[in-house]
């Protein structure tokens, strides 16, 4: 949540050029969010049969 | 009618997860009335009544900002929960006590200390003791309780007990949301505004009271498996030698560090940039209530096929692509493309907080489970 604060407030009213489009910092901030959640599925996809026990 | 009804139930898993016979059954079905005790508790102590409440008693949005983040810091005190525990062999009664401080501080003393006529800082200082005192006792006992209530949910019924958990959780939370907005909108504005938040909080107050020793204090308590080494190295870092474990919620601490980077930043670029109304935005979140009730069975077989942690990996590969899509939205589009977003995130929200709510079980090992909950908690937290 700090992080994410921090980052908004740093941001404030920017807006960024990226695949065409011109973003506002809050779009890329859901943007991050979706990107670190999608990293998140492929290495849990990854773990998981190392990580849960086969009954 | 009404017997094909029981008969189906007596021959459903559901009957073998909840039902008044056997003792672990009951158990989960006194935990389930927990929840639903819990969920009047909250909605009257938290959201638009606890704002109302602050602000009437003069604290600022900024002051009110700064409460919140209370609790963060208090989940330091985590540290302690393995050491003081491990001195309670029954731990029952020291639980149930630690939890009435923590409801007398939480929700009584912060209700009461406004009618004493104090000067409006002394109140404030007041409520920051509180609000720390209370949540420190809070990450003392929470993963007692934890601990005690694991016994009540093995592994053959996981899946049923936290698969109807949500089911009836979204039911719950639909009714006393609209209860509480009901109540709501016929307290605001009227001059006796503070006077009925405050009579909200004694009935909160009593809910809690009853659930803490009507409900918890019928369940029964198990013995507690001690380490190897009789528990006199217990403390938190004993969780890091467990390397499975502390590897398994790792995958669900990146979920939380995830989630909470954007925030409020969806809602904040939808009322702002792109000029949604809350009433299409609270529309398309009320939806939300009936995806467990439509999907909760789907994501049952899923997890069965697939296994817990592959099923949680998955509902979050879906939730993440549905959020990119998120950099597409503009004032031409957003009603259609917002409806998809959210539809997307909460078919996979369904599958992710039924194996979300298993995660901290999987491989949780037998011995030093206090300071394994209180290890999670804490970096869940962080």
């Amino acid at each position: 949540m700090g992080l994410g604060t921090l980052y908004l407030g740093v941001t404030e009213g920017m807006s960024f050029s990226m695949l065409g489009l011109t973003v506002s910092n809050l779009q890329l901030s859901v943007f991050i969010h979706g990107a670190a959640v999608l990293a998140l599925g492929i290495i849990s996809m990854w773990a998981a049969p190392k990580l849960e026990k086969s009954e | 009618m009404e017997g094909g009804i029981v008969a189906s139930y007596r021959r459903s898993s559901l009957y073998s997860t909840f039902n008044l016979r056997d003792e672990l059954a009951r158990g989960r079905c006194s935990l389930l009335l927990t929840d639903f005790l819990w969920c009047i508790v909250t909605s009257l102590t938290t959201g638009v009544f606890y704002t109302g409440f602050m602000l009437s008693n003069g604290m600022k949005a900024v002051n009110i900002g700064l409460l919140s983040m209370v609790p963060m810091v208090c989940s330091v005190f985590g540290l302690l929960s393995p050491m003081i525990l491990r001195r309670f062999q029954k731990r029952k009664t020291f639980l149930l006590a630690m939890r009435f401080a923590y409801i007398l501080l939480n929700i009584g003393g912060i209700t009461v200390v406004p009618l004493f006529s104090l000067p409006q800082s002394v109140v404030q200082i007041l409520f920051f003791v509180l609000i720390f005192l209370s949540n420190v006792l809070l990450f003392i006992f929470d993963p007692g309780f934890v601990e005690w209530h694991i016994n009540y949910y093995p592994d053959n019924v996981r899946l049923s007990f936290f698969s109807f958990k949500l089911i009836a959780s979204g039911v719950m939370s639909a009714v006393t949301l609209l209860v509480s907005g009901l109540i709501t909108d016929s307290v605001s504005g009227s001059d006796n505004e503070l006077g009925v938040i405050i009579v909200l909080r004694f009935v909160a107050f009593g809910v809690a009271v009853f659930q803490n020793f009507f409900v918890f204090g019928r369940m029964k308590e198990f013995p507690y498996k001690t380490p190897e080494d009789g528990g006199k190295k217990t403390s938190l870092l004993v969780a890091l030698k467990y390397k499975r474990f502390l590897l398994t919620i790792a995958l669900y601490c990146g979920w939380c560090f995830a989630a909470n980077l954007p925030s409020s930043s969806w809602d904040v670029y939808m009322l702002q940039n792109i000029g949604a109304k809350y009433s299409f935005l609270n529309a398309v979140q009320a939806l939300y209530a009936l995806f467990p009730l439509l999907l909760t069975v789907f994501w049952k077989k899923l997890i069965s096929k697939m296994r817990w942690l592959k099923a949680y990996a998955l509902s979050v590969m879906i939730y993440g692509p549905a959020v990119m899509l998120f950099i597409f939205l503009q004032p031409s589009n957003y009603v259609f493309l917002y409806i998809v977003i959210k539809l997307l995130a909460f078919f996979a929200s369904v599958g992710l907080n039924i194996t979300a709510a298993n995660i901290l079980y999987l491989n949780i090992p037998e011995e030093n489970r206090t300071s394994c909950v209180a290890f999670y908690t804490m970096a869940a937290n962080l």
